[in-house]
């Protein structure tokens, strides 16, 4: 699919791992989520460290040195916040913050390896220099791996994260189970692909996020297809309604085969 | 989601971020193409105001030539009259290649790629259905927008009460601070919310008439609320990101020249080019970036029909034709 960047790394046992590019819109969605929880941090020191300088001083020229100092700590805080919040949560959350884990990214070194402290701290320290006048935002957007300054130095690629395969089992009500167990008597369900099978799933599980229309009309063609490839339109037809015949045989396939459930 | 479905190439529903992602690389993908018809549509709105005015003076010389100089602003006004008719034409032109850039995405990204050409051709006898479809959006924006402002009143209120309270608890200056700028807080982001609902859900539109066939402006629109329906926020998202993205290439190219033009006196040379070559160089950044903007589109029809309409959930060799619709 060529909508998406992707990248190959070769591990030295000779595996080709393909992962593909988190790319500029989750970067900046991420990016958005991390400074506004940081602003939010940033702003309590803030006000904290400005109510601690008040009750020190009498009169606006008289910031004496425990101000100073006061002062001094909370610039220094604010830093460490910026760039902690960074280092901590990529080096220990397996290359994610909290803005990466919600957009469902992450950092990885360019072996395909967890990031470490290091390439946290790299990664941080540059962000700043990025940010200058777009330069990172350019540097993802035409750099062939999609890497910022703080990702050359670094040796850091930011992927998408893998999403699980989906083993979620359905609930199939008791009188679709019981057309399936009628189906496993003269419908050859073998003749279903592990892919057919993830469709119909896929099915199953979204079909009430689709309009009216459009699950009427799929789970009437579902059903059709369906029942071309388990060889039912040589049986007499039982009329079954589209939606409890998907679930129907959803069933039946992984009562019978639910070892080849998994494609691959 | 399964994790080889190889009989079916289409993609699973995206997230927001990946939705602008990809309209980016199929932009970068068929960049010469987009550009092309985006320089084109674009020239055609400066052909139709070249047009009109042209029109406006040559009915103002006559009228001089006439030698009625009453009647000159009334030759103006003829001629503006007139000149409209050209005018909407460009903008109808320059609507209509938008909406092909739109179609010609979506084709990519389902794998059924178009040229330009071919997407021209089955586009072209819709020219004034966009134009009216532009219209009622356009009828529409500004009905959302009274209706944001009536919803940001009625929001500000509270406020307005709550600063009362905050007068009687300390002085009635703070008071009037605190709701003053609470109260703008709050009246702008309401507005700002309305007009994102509402332009979320008109967002794909054009797209929708861009491709499928058999639609008028009206049905087109009603699909677009159709499609975004219990999805809006994720549309917005969308929005924003591309918004956020695209941002650079708007300071760089609408705002760069801005500054100097404050700064320098007001009647001298300097700030008159850098004025013409500020309207220059946001013309060339608009080129640049309505083809992203309709890719987007082309990218999130998709997303929104596999999402509503279970368009990636086909079962191998018999897939549902792109055009093949449930209405």
């Amino acid at each position: 699919m060529r909508l998406f960047n992707t990248v190959t790394i070769q591990t030295p046992e000779s595996v080709e791992l393909e992962f593909t590019l988190a790319g500029i819109g989750n970067r900046v969605l991420a990016l958005i989520i991390d400074y506004a929880l940081i602003a939010v941090a940033q702003t309590i020191v803030l006000l904290l460290g400005l109510s601690l300088i008040s009750s020190q001083i009498t009169d606006l020229d008289s910031l004496g040195t425990s101000g100073l100092w006061i002062l001094a700590i909370t610039i220094l805080m604010l830093f460490a916040i910026y760039s902690g919040y960074f280092i901590g949560f990529e080096a220990w959350w397996q290359g994610q913050t909290p803005g990466k884990r919600f957009v469902k990214i992450r950092v990885v070194k360019d072996n395909g390896k967890p990031e470490g402290v290091f390439q946290a701290t790299l990664r941080a320290l540059m962000r700043p220099v990025d940010d200058i006048l777009f330069i990172g935002y350019l540097c993802i957007l035409f750099g062939p791996k999609e890497k910022r300054i703080g990702d050359w130095l670094a040796g850091t690629l930011v992927i998408q994260a893998e999403r699980p395969v989906n083993t979620a089992t359905l609930s199939v009500p008791e009188s679709s189970q019981t057309i399936a167990e009628q189906l496993m008597g003269y419908a050859s369900i073998g003749n279903l692909l592990p892919d057919d099978f993830a469709v119909l799933r896929e099915y199953l599980q979204r079909r009430t996020t689709l309009t009216q229309q459009a699950r009427q009309a799929l789970s009437v063609k579902l059903a059709d297809q369906v029942r071309e490839i388990i060889k039912l339109e040589k049986v007499p037809q039982i009329q079954i309604p589209a939606d409890p015949f998907l679930e129907a045989v959803y069933w039946a396939y992984q009562e019978q085969f639910s070892d080849r459930r998994k494609p691959n | 989601m399964a994790s080889s479905r190889s009989s079916s190439t289409q993609l699973p529903p995206l997230n927001p971020g990946s939705v602008v992602s990809a309209a980016l690389r199929l932009y970068r993908d068929r960049f010469k193409d987009y550009l092309k018809l985006s320089a084109i549509a674009h020239l055609w709105i400066l052909a139709g105001i070249a047009v009109l005015s042209l029109l406006a003076g040559i009915f103002m010389l006559a009228f001089i030539f006439l030698g009625n100089d009453i009647l000159v602003p009334l030759g103006a006004f003829l001629g503006i009259c007139l000149g409209l008719f050209p005018l909407f034409y460009g903008v109808a032109r320059y609507l209509l290649l938008s909406a092909v850039i739109s179609r010609l995405a979506y084709k990519d990204v389902i794998s059924q790629p178009e040229t330009t050409a071919h997407g021209q051709q089955a586009t072209s006898s819709q020219l004034w259905s966009f134009f009216v479809l532009n219209l009622l959006l356009v009828l529409i924006y500004i009905a959302a927008y009274i209706a944001a402002i009536i919803v940001a009143l009625l929001i500000v209120l509270p406020v307005g009460v709550v600063s009362g309270i905050i007068s009687g608890l300390t002085t009635p200056e703070v008071g009037t601070m605190i709701g003053f700028l609470l109260g703008a807080l709050v009246g702008f982001l309401a507005v700002i919310a309305v007009l994102l609902w509402v332009i979320a859900r008109v967002f794909i539109s054009e797209t929708i008439m861009a491709v499928e066939s058999n639609i008028n402006s009206p049905e087109a629109i009603s699909r677009s609320f159709q499609l975004t329906q219990s999805i809006v926020l994720r549309v917005i998202v969308v929005i924003l990101a591309a918004f956020l993205i695209s941002l650079p290439i708007i300071i760089a190219t609408n705002y760069a020249f801005q500054v100097p033009i404050l700064l320098l006196p007001e009647d001298s040379n300097t700030r008159m080019t850098l004025i013409v070559l500020s309207y220059v160089l946001s013309f060339i950044g608009n080129i640049f970036l309505l083809p992203f903007w309709q890719v987007l589109k082309g990218v999130l029809y998709y997303d929104l029909r596999s999402r509503r309409e279970g368009l990636d959930l086909q079962l191998r060799d018999l897939k549902l034709k792109a055009d093949d619709l449930p209405n």
